[in-house]
């Protein structure tokens, strides 16, 4: 694919075809050999199969004219309505090729879903074939024979059309340069920057099985007796953080909104150290001493607990009516 | 393509266009009383526009004057590059102000407006000799990659509802199982497209699906606006060729598809093709080409997504009649010299092609109990023979009163006008830029296909659900009914800037420039993820606490225990992304909430959670107290959600 001669004399290159369809078996020789790539390689890396290349070789097979503006749409009046339309402009072949692109990489995976199911290697195979396969005929189709029936054909896009409406000028690169870097840095403060250390606080009990949920929860306590209840923490912060759990016997007037503590009896208070990402299942001891109807309220500090704990200072609290007879 | 001779002999030589700018007054004055006979805004409103739209039409047809020189009020060369330089920075600043204020914030939709302000009026404004097509590209591109990724990047989890079953249930399916056949009873195995792309692109990139549909589908959305303007240049000069693509690209529905990513959004992209195509085929001596790249991407829009092949068909379709009426008016010479088709072509194979394609794939899709057609045909044969009527319209909420109204929270009437002002501005352009078009020398078959189009979709859309038929889900048609829309509206934009004075374009296009792209992208379609008005309208997003108590929250609810019960949308999260039944919080006629298992967050007591009430969904504000209150247990509590229990399921 090195080059055609076209009826006018000149050599048509096909240099971005072999680029296109080269590019493709490349990465796909990459990936089947090397495997998992790091996501910060492989995403440059397989962006241009997925996005353009292959999308490129089709379109190209398919319309491989170029379009040549004429008339009201030359230089001197860019702003007269187009008459002239065979064949693609760069802008044109640009987002077209995009588009088909990812039009053909999931047909490729459609087709060979019948056959070898949805795998990466065999898909990208299939791709890189149809890459091939496209990039040849489009070279042909540039060739001689396409030229004499058309004759902006015969050769990649060599026309200036989108990159002649391109300011080159001081004011836009300069502006262009200082967004870009502002985008970056923008981009990288997302997703490098501090993730909300976010604290997940729950009361569960454990299963036969093994798993905690959210039932069988001792609410009728005999006085004097020890009960035992499993308290979920998890955090979602960067470094492992110290959590203090207390479990207090309150003795409230009124309900809901309006409800108030008349009497607090903390029963037990432990200290443990949460890793992110983990949950952490603690569990709380306590032996109630006064009867009647209570709430057995489980406190999360950060760090230590005050003496009188209570809502307003704790970071999280899980509340649970019980009955001490 | 053929060209014919002009006809001079018809009986509506030269008039359709006032006849129709007649008829739009005589439907803005039949639709206006319904006005008193509902709430809804859009009835209230589009029959006004129609007429503004017509009459303007009509007074400036009369007396106003042709070819205004608009030269004086043109911006310098200097003047046109210094914009479009502020214009980037302020494309770059977005970027700065999404990540430090977390996402769409008011001052990201401040900034957001201002530079659609600007790039409007670069396109609108600079000279001729100034205006240079592919820096003002090149802004728009980048405009609506920042919009879009400020999105999705300051957002955890995913945007939307759709997209938690198509990227974690189906895509997560196929990528475990190796094979479409882990979907085989989902309508999706006859359209995977969109699956098949992100679990490739999620193998190739080794990371999660999620990131990789960000990493293709969310870069192509922002590209595939550059198509508008590629249609758009076959018959329009370069200036309304780049005002159709930006309108395009920040109109709420568009921009919505681009942040909430799903086959829809692929199918977007695909149809946005076939409009290029078709309208390629009227300006190419040799179709060939066309014509294959047309019929690449319709076989690709059967195969991703069932709404937009059905869009797509419907706007081939409409293709399809326009050349039939031409045919019909020049053989019987009853438009005169408006006929003719100076420029005719044959579209019906790709047609034809496509909706054979699309029903024979329909036949073998999977849907309901039967296959897509049977389950569809028996749908719209119960929609017509049970819900249909006039004025039954989808949302209307039930009146409430006393308790009950103390909780349940109505979006103000202004709130309700700006969020569809854009919609407003783009649609009263349209009506202008429609009679433009069958004015005796823009009347063409390119032209009426257009207007068949969009006019087709407009019924799709605002009149059916006059009716109560939503079994076409009219909300998925605005994005691609703007695509003809926004050529439209840029074909009414132009006439009308040729037709007044000078004085009255310049303030007319100034406050375009200044109110459309700003009231585009405040609305709530616009950022579903973080809407501009977040009491109002809801946020279709997780926040992080949000997201961790879903995951939470469903391991713990033990199985066979009562239902959960929490607030609309967020209910969806629970069911879509980790499969646990969750039902609406059930309302009582005193505003309280009675659930034995409900989960509470704060979004309820300050955002546009909505809650059952008899069969509906109103939209509710509820303390904490009133869902997790009284005597039920706290056994879940993060930051922002409750999980808790009434003393009966404990």
């Amino acid at each position: 694919m090195s080059g055609t001669t076209t009826t006018s004399g000149r050599v048509a290159s096909h240099t971005d075809l072999a680029v296109a369809a080269g590019y493709v078996v490349a990465v796909t020789a990459v990936l089947a050999l090397v495997g998992d790539l790091p996501t910060a390689v492989a995403v440059p890396l397989a962006l241009p199969v997925l996005l353009f290349a292959p999308g490129y070789a089709v379109v190209t097979a398919i319309a491989p004219a170029t379009a040549t503006p004429t008339g009201a749409d030359g230089p001197g009046d860019r702003l007269g309505v187009r008459q002239t339309h065979d064949g693609l402009s760069r802008l044109e072949r640009l987002v077209l090729s995009v588009v088909a692109s990812v039009a053909v990489v999931p047909l490729v995976a459609l087709a060979l879903d019948f056959v070898v199911g949805v795998t990466l290697v065999p898909v990208l195979a299939g791709v890189a074939a149809v890459t091939v396969v496209s990039a040849l005929v489009a070279a042909y189709r540039r060739g001689p024979g396409a030229a004499r029936g058309a004759g902006a054909a015969g050769g990649p896009a060599t026309d200036r059309s989108l990159l002649a409406g391109v300011p080159t000028d001081g004011i836009t690169l300069g502006c262009a340069a200082v967004a870009a870097l502002v985008l970056v840095g923008s981009a990288t403060m997302a997703v490098t920057g501090d993730q909300a250390a976010e604290t997940e606080f729950y009361l569960v009990t454990e299963t036969a099985d093994g798993e905690y949920e959210a039932s069988g929860y001792t609410t009728d306590l005999a006085d004097g007796e020890t009960a035992e209840y499993t308290l979920g923490i998890e955090q979602h912060s960067a470094q492992p953080r110290e959590y203090t759990v207390v479990a207090q016997l309150q003795e409230r007037s009124g309900a809901g909104a309006n409800a108030t503590v008349e009497s607090r009896e903390e029963l037990d208070r432990s200290s443990t150290t949460v890793r992110p990402g983990d949950a952490t299942m603690e569990t709380a001891t306590v032996t109630p001493t006064t009867t009647g109807e209570h709430t057995l309220a489980f406190f999360l500090y950060e760090g230590e607990a005050p003496a009188e704990p209570d809502r307003a200072s704790a970071h999280r609290v899980v509340p649970l009516p019980v009955e001490v007879t | 393509m053929s060209n014919r001779a002009v006809r001079t002999d018809g009986w509506l030589d030269g008039r359709i266009d006032q006849i129709g700018a007649v008829a739009g007054l005589l439907l803005a004055a039949a639709l206006f009383p319904l006005r008193f006979l509902t709430e809804n805004l859009f009835i209230q409103v589009v029959p006004v526009l129609i007429g503004i739209g017509s009459g303007l039409y009509l007074v400036t047809a009369h007396f106003g004057r042709e070819d205004v020189a608009a030269v004086r009020w043109r911006l310098s060369d200097l003047a046109g590059r210094s914009l479009g330089g502020v214009t980037l920075l302020a494309v770059g600043s977005l970027g700065l102000v999404a990540t430090t204020t977390g996402g769409r914030s008011l001052p990201f939709f401040g900034l957001a407006s201002a530079v659609g302000a600007l790039i409007f009026v670069q396109v609108l404004f600079v000279r001729d000799s100034a205006l240079r097509p592919g820096s003002i590209v090149l802004q728009v591109v980048a405009f609506a990659l920042v919009v879009r990724f400020a999105a999705l990047a300051t957002t955890p989890g995913l945007i939307g509802v759709d997209s938690w079953t198509h990227v974690t249930e189906y895509a997560q399916a196929i990528r475990e199982g190796g094979s479409l056949a882990a979907i085989a009873d989902v309508k999706y195995v006859a359209a995977p497209l969109y699956h098949l792309l992100a679990v490739v692109a999620a193998e190739a990139f080794n990371t999660s699906i999620r990131l990789a549909v960000y990493a293709t589908l969310g870069l192509v959305m922002p590209l595939s606006v550059v198509l508008v303007y590629l249609t758009t240049r076959h018959f329009l000069p370069v200036r309304w060729s780049l005002f159709a693509m930006a309108t395009y690209a920040v109109a709420d529905h568009v921009v919505r598809w681009g942040v909430h990513l799903i086959p829809t959004s692929l199918g977007l992209v695909f149809f946005l093709v076939v409009v290029y195509g078709i309208t390629k085929l009227f300006f190419v001596d040799r179709e060939g080409s066309v014509f294959g790249l047309t019929i690449l991407v319709g076989v690709a829009v059967v195969l991703t997504h069932q709404i937009s092949a059905f869009v797509t068909l419907c706007f081939l379709a409409a293709a399809v009649a326009a050349q039939w009426v031409v045919w019909l008016a020049d053989r019987h010479g009853s438009l005169g010299r408006v006929t003719a088709g100076r420029e005719t072509t044959n579209v019906t194979p790709v047609f034809a092609l496509v909706c054979g394609l699309t029903v024979v794939n329909w036949a073998f899709t999977p849907y309901g109990s039967g296959t897509f057609i049977e389950t569809m045909v028996g749908s719209l044969r119960r929609a017509l023979d049970g819900s249909v009527g006039f004025l039954q319209l989808m949302g209307s909420e039930p009146a409430a009163g006393g308790a009950l109204a103390a909780v349940v929270t109505d979006v103000p009437k202004w709130v309700e006008f700006v969020d569809a002002l854009g919609f407003f501005l783009l649609l009263t352009a349209v009506v202008l830029g429609s009679l433009t078009l069958v004015r005796s020398d823009r009347f063409s078959q390119l032209s009426l296909t257009y207007v068949i189009a969009a006019a087709g979709m407009l019924v799709v859309v605002l009149g059916l659900p006059l009716f109560g038929l939503n079994l076409f889900l009219p909300g998925r048609w605005y994005a691609f009914m703007y695509a003809p829309m926004a050529i439209i509206a840029a074909i009414g934009v132009r006439y009308l800037s040729t037709r007044l004075s000078s004085r009255a374009v310049v303030a007319g296009l100034l406050v375009l420039a200044l109110v459309f792209p700003g009231a585009m992208l405040a609305s709530n379609k616009a950022a579903p993820g973080d809407p501009m008005f977040d009491e109002h309208y809801p946020r279709y997003s997780g926040t992080s606490s949000e997201l961790a108590a879903v995951e939470t929250v469903s391991a713990i609810h033990p199985d066979g225990a009562p239902a959960l019960q929490t607030d609309h949308p967020y209910r969806t999260l629970f069911t879509r992304w980790q499969g646990e039944e969750v039902e609406g919080l059930a309302l009582g006629e005193d505003g309280t909430v009675s659930a034995d298992a409900a989960v509470y967050r704060e979004y309820q007591t300050h955002g546009a959670a909505s809650a059952r009430y008899q069969d509906d969904w109103v939209q509710v504000q509820l303390q904490e107290s009133t869902v997790c209150g009284g005597e039920t247990a706290v056994l879940y509590a993060n930051e922002e959600v409750r999980y808790c229990q009434s003393p009966a399921a404990l």
